[in-house]
């Protein structure tokens, strides 16, 4: 979740999604995930973050639902 | 997709090239000074039609027929209105600025030489510039994070375009000025798609016209062999065709910079219709401060520069009356920029927003940071550009400086403005809160390639030409050949 890389990939994910705002943050309604590490446990990462999955776009990518703060 | 891009390019550029024929030098408006012209008229195109574009954003809104049809129209117009004062002026007066230097045997093999060294180094270049962009195709970090990702905004956007000036968007620059933004997302709104051999269409277009207009330029007011030889040492500095392709706004800066230091020093030279290029050096001012912060601190650095040097030469009303004409060019674009920075990205930069009043005097008083950004700075100015300043300060120690006097005072205006932007930008290191040593290692290569074509064409305007140092090494061998036969005889 953290470090220069994963702040690299956010400025990424908001370049690919603009006009859409993208925020480095998971409390809005909706939420990309990108799960990189093989040995993450997705539900248990989901639960852990009150997510919920939407759709699996394959390659470790996730449309979530978020809880707005 | 290839009708859309020529529609994009062809009006804004031949527009340009007709401003750049009634304001340019030469005794014929298109046939004189073919290159640097073409060269004026790149950055001239991309300055103008990304205001037209912003232009039709506020007005008009995100309609691509709308846009082609208002740009269209309007371009049309003003081309035929430039055309039409172009044939009523068909002479400016103007003589040509440099008279050819008497020919001697060396011209014959070293012209051609140099020429070849420069097409070897304008293919390596080139190749270059495409594989970093290849490898980077939508640029580097900041290209992604700021001047692409407006640009996609701005493109994409329909009514949410304001939005990434908003404080929704997070990010340490909202307010940086529009020219490279708004003019990718207007090629992408022309052509309907987002390539992304657009945005490396412009970094590379900014490039090669920086280095063609030093050369054309130089070619210009010293020599052919001059201008070929600044053409080489900018196409041989490996930092600004690699900052180029980052698609970074540092170069196109640089290159509106240079077309301001360069239009005066023409000014200076003209005999004939010179307000022309005083009002070329406005435009090409405003639209620095368009494309960066930096060219807001720019525009007036060079009216004090100005100042500094015509004032004691000429007096006040001299001055006066250049900067009347200056400000023809100058205020269209500044008002763009005002209304841009009040009403549609207000906020300031961080430099100056995170700044507390306390802590900047307690900067300012700190002898350690000036230690620090002093050595930063000189061992910058030592490494730059490989072979950098060093070569070039062994290059004019070898063949010396130039002995007339034409050019003083283009030199004047050209060395004191530099010197001005460079103590600026040595104080910004001094007062910024983000610490010098972080600014030192993200900003001072960028900054320094903002005014790296400059320092070139300001070195060679002021250094002998190879053409004045061979001829003179050629008389000096001729009379020591003649001193021998007469000790002989």
């Amino acid at each position: 979740m953290g470090g220069y890389a994963a702040y690299e990939k956010y400025l990424i994910v908001r370049y690919v999604l603009a006009p859409v705002l993208a925020e480095n943050d998971a409390h809005y309604a909706l939420v990309v995930g990108n799960i990189t590490q093989p040995k993450t446990d997705s539900q248990q990462f989901l639960c852990q973050h009150s997510l919920t999955l939407m759709t699996d776009l394959g390659d470790g990518l996730l449309l979530l639902k978020g809880t707005p703060r | 997709m290839n009708a859309s891009l020529l529609l994009s390019i062809l009006p804004p550029l031949t527009l340009s090239f007709l401003l750049a024929g009634l304001w340019g030098p030469g005794p014929h408006p298109f046939r004189s000074y073919f290159l640097l012209k073409v060269c004026l008229a790149v950055g001239l195109a991309l300055g103008i039609s990304s205001c037209t574009y912003f232009g039709w954003l506020l007005i008009g809104g995100p309609s691509r027929m709308g846009l082609i049809v208002s740009e269209g129209t309007l371009f049309i117009a003003a081309a035929g209105l430039l055309f039409y004062t172009l044939k009523k002026r068909t002479s400016h007066g103007d003589s040509e600025l440099f008279q050819e230097s008497t020919p001697n045997p060396s011209d014959r093999w070293m012209l051609p030489v140099l020429f070849v060294c420069a097409i070897v180094a304008l293919t390596t270049a080139l190749t270059r510039f495409v594989f970093l962009s290849l490898a980077v195709p939508h640029g580097d970090i900041d290209a992604l994070t700021i001047w692409n990702l407006r640009a996609r905004f701005l493109a994409r956007g329909d009514e949410q375009w304001l939005d990434s000036f908003t404080g929704l968007l997070t990010t340490r620059v909202p307010d940086y000025p529009l020219l490279l933004p708004a003019s990718i997302a207007r090629w992408w709104t022309y052509i309907g798609d987002e390539p992304t051999v657009i945005p490396a269409l412009v970094a590379m277009l900014f490039t090669f016209a920086t280095i063609g207009l030093a050369a054309s330029a130089l070619g210009r007011l010293r020599s052919r062999g001059q201008g070929l030889l600044a053409g080489v040492v900018l196409l041989g500095t490996p930092f600004l065709i690699r900052h180029g392709a980052s698609q970074y706004a540092d170069v196109p800066l640089g290159f509106f910079i240079l077309a301001t230091l360069v239009a005066f020093c023409l000014y200076e030279r003209a005999d004939g219709y010179r307000d022309g290029l005083l009002a070329m050096a406005g435009l090409m001012a405003g639209f620095s401060a368009w494309t960066k912060n930096e060219g807001l601190f720019f525009v007036p650095i060079v009216i004090l520069a100005r100042l500094l040097v015509v004032v004691p030469a000429r007096g006040w009303l001299s001055y006066w009356n250049e900067m009347r004409v200056f400000a023809v060019g100058l205020l269209p674009v500044l008002l763009i920029v005002f209304f841009f920075k009040i009403h549609v990205a207000p906020g300031l930069s961080p430099i100056l927003a995170e700044q507390g009043s306390t802590t900047m005097i307690e900067r300012l008083a700190d002898f350690s940071r000036y230690a620090e950004a002093g050595q930063a700075f000189l061992r910058k100015a030592a490494r730059f550009g490989h072979p950098g300043l060093v070569v070039l300060l062994v290059y004019l120690l070898l063949v010396g400086c130039r002995k007339n006097d034409t050019d003083r005072p283009a030199i004047r205006h050209t060395a004191v403005t530099l010197g001005l932007m460079l103590a600026g930008y040595f104080m910004v290191f001094i007062v910024t809160p983000h610490g010098v040593r972080y600014q030192i290692e993200t900003a001072l290569d960028r900054l320094w390639i903002q005014l790296w074509p400059s320092v070139v064409f300001l070195f060679f305007l002021f250094v002998k030409t190879p053409e004045e140092a061979m001829a003179e090494s050629a008389g000096r061998s001729k009379f020591d050949v003649r001193k021998f036969e007469v000790d002989q005889s």
